[in-house]
Order: structure tokens, then sequence, then C-alpha cells
């Protein structure tokens, strides 16, 4: 393993590792709005890192499935997410649901078309139920799009739930596939947090979500990356 | 709805449209190249479009509610989707080409931009020299490279599904989210002090699209590749 692939498998995930523990630590002895902004900037850089990486690789590997699904869903998490801090720069934050919030849960569906895509991969059966899945998701994410434009919370919440819930059904067939099972877990594990965080069940559970979002992500995209299947 | 369509008669909106659109059509028919006649088409349906666009965010904007955030919110969604709304032709179309897929989509997003900077243009004093012309012009390359780009996501999204019908509809959906996302700050930031990020992003879609697609061209063998 080159020195750039052991920084990329074994020191990022390592310092985001001691990032998530000392700021869960913090925030719990304290609320500090500094620690909170300096990991939101964190999570940024994770996800712009973990969008340039994939989309490379999907370009060099001339990737037309999988990984290039996997890319397009981390450019949307990641654009979603610089907009707000770009609004945040020019003192513009919305007081609504804003554009970049449906940016970000549209990154479910490629999350969803790329485990689907996996799961043909895997084993033909199930085709209609993954057509229905998919038309289901679909469905979702137009609910999403009228949640933004009516300004509507809970039926953004329902959507958000919803979109969560069709792509970890589809991580949890994928379990039993040795190939798959590293992303089939990092996709259950960021469904059940935001689906957690969503409904507000602890706010425990939320800081803990908070403080380990890069290192899930930058799991995540090195599931991608570490799958060894394409078109 | 018919107060508003009186509305758009009082504008320049549709004089503009038209006289350019009844020249184009002439042209389509007259051309004989057929990848001519899809790329012409669809940048007609752009200015077409723009029609539509303003009737419906028109609409949106009679509610207070959402008068203040049709232009950050609403009005990208309602002009990312009328821009590719004929994209669903392609749906069906097997033996059209990539890259002929992404130009039409590209064109689209074009000829809406056309209106849309004529309506700029019209709406401020004419510039008197050319150092005054320059913001125009600037503005003019971007809003255009944004659009363009903009519709061109879509397109692509529809390229790299070809041959998967049933995750076709989420991944241009989501990429449909994606250009509304990029349309909507170019409109938040354009008047700001990050107006040069507005400026920039356009560019730089269109530079990884080209990479993109010479990266395709590169593992083809370097030449069109007919489906």
């Amino acid at each position: 393993m080159n020195l750039k692939q052991q920084i990329i498998k074994k020191i990022l995930p390592l310092v985001a590792t001691a990032w998530g523990i000392v700021y869960f630590i913090v925030m719990i002895i304290q609320t500090n709005e500094a620690m909170r902004s300096v990991n939101n900037y964190l999570f940024v850089i994770t996800c712009f890192f973990v969008t340039i990486y994939t989309m490379v690789q999907a370009i060099k590997t001339n990737d037309n499935g999988i990984l290039l699904y996997g890319s397009l869903g981390f450019c949307c998490l990641t654009l979603g997410n610089i907009y707000f801090i770009l609004l945040h720069l020019v003192s513009s934050v919305p007081d609504y649901i804003s554009i970049g919030y449906f940016s970000d849960i549209c990154c479910y569906l490629f999350f969803l078309s790329a485990l689907i895509r996996l799961k043909e991969y895997v084993s033909q059966n199930h085709k209609l139920i993954n057509n229905v899945v998919v038309f289901l998701s679909v469905i979702a994410a137009i609910i999403c799009l009228y949640a933004v434009i009516s300004n509507n919370d809970l039926v953004m919440t329902v959507a958000v739930t919803l979109l969560d819930t069709f792509c970890a059904t589809v991580a949890v067939s994928l379990l039993p596939n040795r190939n798959a099972r590293f992303l089939a877990i990092m996709m259950l594990t960021i469904c059940l947090c935001d689906i957690l965080v969503t409904l507000n069940f602890s706010s425990i559970i939320a800081l803990l979500v908070q403080a380990f979002v890069s290192l899930l992500y930058l799991l995540f995209g090195q599931s991608f990356i570490s799958l060894k299947v394409g078109d | 709805m018919i107060e508003m369509v009186s509305e758009l008669f009082r504008t320049e909106i549709p004089g503009f449209v038209f006289s350019m659109f009844i020249p184009l059509l002439f042209l389509i028919f007259m051309v004989r190249d057929k990848q001519a006649k899809y790329i012409l088409s669809y940048f007609c349906w752009g200015l077409i479009s723009v029609l539509f666009a303003y009737l419906l965010n028109e609409w949106f904007t009679t509610d207070p509610s959402q008068s203040e955030r049709v232009s950050s919110n609403i009005a990208p969604i309602v002009e990312e989707i009328l821009k590719a709304l004929p994209l669903l032709f392609f749906f069906r179309k097997r033996e059209i080409s990539d890259k002929l897929i992404i130009y039409c989509a590209m064109a689209a997003g074009i000829g809406f931009s056309v209106q849309e900077t004529l309506y700029y243009f019209s709406s401020i004093a004419t510039a008197s020299s050319f150092p005054q012309l320059i913001p125009l012009l600037v503005r003019t390359v971007t809003t255009c490279l944004m659009h363009g780009m903009s519709s061109a996501i879509i397109g692509f999204g529809i390229t790299i599904t070809g041959h998967l019908k049933n995750i076709r509809i989420p991944i241009v959906f989501g990429l449909l989210a994606l250009s509304a996302t990029i349309h909507s700050l170019f409109n938040i930031l354009i008047n700001t002090r990050l107006a040069i990020i507005a400026l920039s992003l356009p560019a730089i879609l269109y530079f990884l699209g080209m990479a993109l697609l010479s990266g395709n061209d590169y593992a083809k063998g370097g030449g069109e590749n007919e489906r």
C-alpha cells in the first residue's frame, strides 16, 4: 500500500475518529458553538474530498455504473452543504426549507440507484421488488420537492424518512453478499443515523451522529472505491 | 391566470420569443442534417419555455408566503424542469448518440438564457461605451454557461442510464436537484460579494463536462460513437 493509499484508508479515518471523540466529549461537557462550526466545516471538507476522490476514480476507470452514481450522490450532498456555507458567508441564511436541503436529500436517490445496480450484479432475482422500491423512492423525492415549494416541515420529514427507509431496505438485502457487505453496512448506518436525527429521538444520539458524521462519510466513500464490480 | 397572461403580453418577452422562434422554425425545416435539426429544435424549446416559466413564477409570486422564495427556491426548480421536459423524448430513442443528447440539453438551456439575457438587457440603460458593456458581457457569458450546463447535467443523466430503465428516473431526478441547486446559488450569489463564485461555477462545470466527455471519447478509441 503506497503512502497516498495509507493516508486515505488509515490515517484520515483515524483523524476523523479522534476528532469525533474530542468533539463528543467537549460538547457533552459544555455546548461550544465554535466547535460546532468547525465540525460543520470539517464535514463539508470531508464530503468535498470524498466527492473529488470518487469522481476522479470514476473518470479514470471510465466507470458508468456504481462508482459514478456514488460520486454523483456525494456531489449532491457536498453541494447541498456548500450551499448553506455560502449563504452563511453572505449572511443570507434562509429561515425556510431551501433548495440546498433538497439537494442533500436527493443524494439518497443516487445511493439507492447504486445499491439497486449492485443488487442486480449480485442476483437477478427480485427485479419486481427492486422496481417497486425505485418507484416509491421517486414518489418520496417528488413529495420532498413539494415540501420545498410549500415549505412544509412535516411533509419533508416524512419524505426524508421514507427515502432513508428504502435505502436501508435495499442495503439489508445486500448484507449476505461478501463483496457488497461493507457498502451495505455503511449505507445502513448512515440511513439509521439520518432517521434518528430527523425524528429527533435523542439529543445524545444526534450529538454522536454529529461527532462521527465525517468518519461515516469517509468510510462510505471508501466502500464505493473498494467495491470491485464495474460496468 | 388570464391576468398573468395579459401581463405577460404587456412585456417584451413574447416579442423576443417569437422574433427568434419563427425564423428558427424555418431553418429547422430547411436544414437536412438530423443532428442540426435536433439541436435547433431544442434551442427553440428553450426560447418558448421562458413564456411558461414566466407564468409559473408569477403564479407562485401571487402567494405572499412564497413571493420572497421565488428567485432562490421556486424559480430554479420551475425553470430546470421546463428546460428538461423535452429530454423525456430521448427515453425511448436508442439510436441517438450520447453527445447529441447532451448538446440538445445544452441547446435548450442556452435558448432559455438567450431570452433571459435579452429581457435583462432591455430593462437596463443602454451602455454608452465599451467598458460599460463589459459587465453585461460577463453576465451574458456566465448566465449562458449556467443555463446551458445545468440543462446539460440532466442530459448527462439520460446518457449514463441509457441501458438501465429502472434507475433512470431517480438518477435524472437527482441531477435535476443538482441543477436546481446550482441555479439557485447563481441567483443568490450573483448580487453579493461572492459573485465570483457564482460566475466561476458554470465555467468549472463546463470544463468538468468536457473532461468527462473527452474521457469517454478516449475510452471508446477517440471517435464519435452512434448508439
